[in-house]
């Protein structure tokens, strides 16, 4: 969002490159340009070029957000990663090491769900791969439960199923790493697993 | 100077939109080289929550030795990892469990209390409340290990349930009453409605 702000405003001050003197005189609007000439046009203009400026840039924003949907399609398809944006941070891989087992799981956009888990002593990886879905919280989204993520695999039986606790929001400053923390039930202060984020 | 203007901008938009395609969520992704070593900088970060949920029987028995309430909280303020004091005389686990009342509903709540009453027409003294029958055997067998042996049940101190009554050579002059009930103290306390079984324990020294 930050980032966004950011084009927003270089955007901004390239259709506005001229300066409101505050004056209004009999209808008319006072404009100073960039190099120092001022000259007065009819207030309704002035209004309609701020409207026009307001327009350009929310087009500006919006070609900007297309573009970045395109280039992060394409960055995706040729890396086979997930390019993860707001709203969408339960994408990506995940991994967890216990004291039992290492476990690591990767939810892609289309839905498409795979995960490989180690038990510690064994060399033995079982890989699994299917499908999974993100349940909201409740028929009413109550908040007093956590959405759920629900995982099969490719006969259709449950992997997990557990409760998305916490995940690391998007512009989180105060994070270094990415969290996500499941737990098998909707309770505020029971164990959790907690997953990390990895580099793909 | 108008020339590069134009270059300037373009600039300022390229920079602005490498910033903004940048994916702050992958950016905080990290190697799975890394991944024990992050797990392990977490716990040490994390607070050291509370470790258990209950009293122990050594620790109910220098209880017994207080005859005040300051002596008592004196006590629990060295396990204030895991108690809390709730209320004047009344201390909680801090950690929270589920349990299951009479009626199948479940309940979250501390597993146990410890009830301290100094007054003199009071029934209790110092009762440990377990809320979990797991808990209350656990428990139990403490004071196994430590000796005390079931000596006789009946209704003692005045109160109108029955208790069993237990002895250890080890703790002579020391007495453990052990009861179940769904009121273990009335109008005071925690909870005024108690619809789970309860488990109390409390050790006197004889007078």
């Amino acid at each position: 969002m930050v980032s966004l702000i950011f084009l927003m405003t270089a955007l901004s001050a390239t259709f506005t490159t001229t300066h409101i003197v505050s004056r209004y005189n009999a209808g008319m609007a006072v404009i100073l340009t960039s190099d120092n000439t001022n000259f007065a046009i009819p207030a309704n203009t002035f209004f309609n070029m701020r409207l026009v400026n307001l327009a350009i840039l929310g087009i500006g924003v919006a070609i900007f957000l297309y573009l970045r949907k395109k280039i992060d399609e394409k960055k995706e398809s040729i890396f086979d990663i997930e390019i993860v944006r707001e709203d969408e941070e339960h994408l990506g891989s995940w991994a967890n090491r216990s004291d039992s087992t290492f476990y690591f799981f990767r939810l892609r956009r289309d839905g498409g769900f795979s995960a490989k888990s180690v038990e510690n002593g064994s060399k033995d990886t079982i890989h699994v791969s299917g499908k999974y879905e993100i349940v909201a919280s409740g028929v009413n989204n109550n908040t007093a439960f956590y959405p759920r993520l629900i995982t099969m695999n490719n006969n259709n039986d449950t992997v997990f199923n557990f409760f998305i606790s916490y995940i690391t929001p998007y512009d989180s400053k105060a994070e270094k790493v990415d969290r996500m923390v499941l737990k098998p039930d909707s309770i505020y202060d029971t164990t959790g697993y907690v997953f990390y984020r990895i580099k793909q | 100077m108008h020339k590069y203007q134009g270059m300037k901008l373009i600039f300022v938009l390229v920079i602005c939109g490498l910033v903004a395609c940048r994916s702050s969520s992958n950016k905080r992704a990290i190697n799975l080289d890394d991944l024990e070593r992050v797990q392990a900088e977490d716990l040490q970060q994390m607070p050291a929550g509370p470790r258990r949920d209950a009293l122990t029987a050594q620790e109910m028995l220098a209880l017994a030795a207080c005859k005040n309430l300051p002596c008592v909280q004196l006590f629990m303020k060295d396990l204030s990892a895991d108690f809390l004091h709730a209320q004047k005389g009344e201390f909680v686990a801090l950690h929270r469990s589920m349990i299951v009342d009479t009626s199948g509903n479940q309940i979250l709540i501390p597993l146990s209390t410890l009830y301290v009453d100094v007054a003199p027409y009071a029934s209790w003294r110092i009762a440990h409340t377990l809320h979990h029958i797991d808990i209350g055997n656990h428990l139990l067998s403490d004071f196994h290990q430590l000796g005390f042996a079931l000596v006789d049940s009946g209704y003692y101190r005045g109160i109108n349930r029955k208790q069993a009554r237990f002895r250890s050579p080890q703790f002579p002059g020391t007495t453990l009453y052990v009861s179940s009930t769904y009121s273990p103290w009335y109008l005071k306390g925690l909870y005024m409605t108690v619809t789970w079984p309860c488990f109390v324990f409390e050790v006197y020294h004889d007078e």
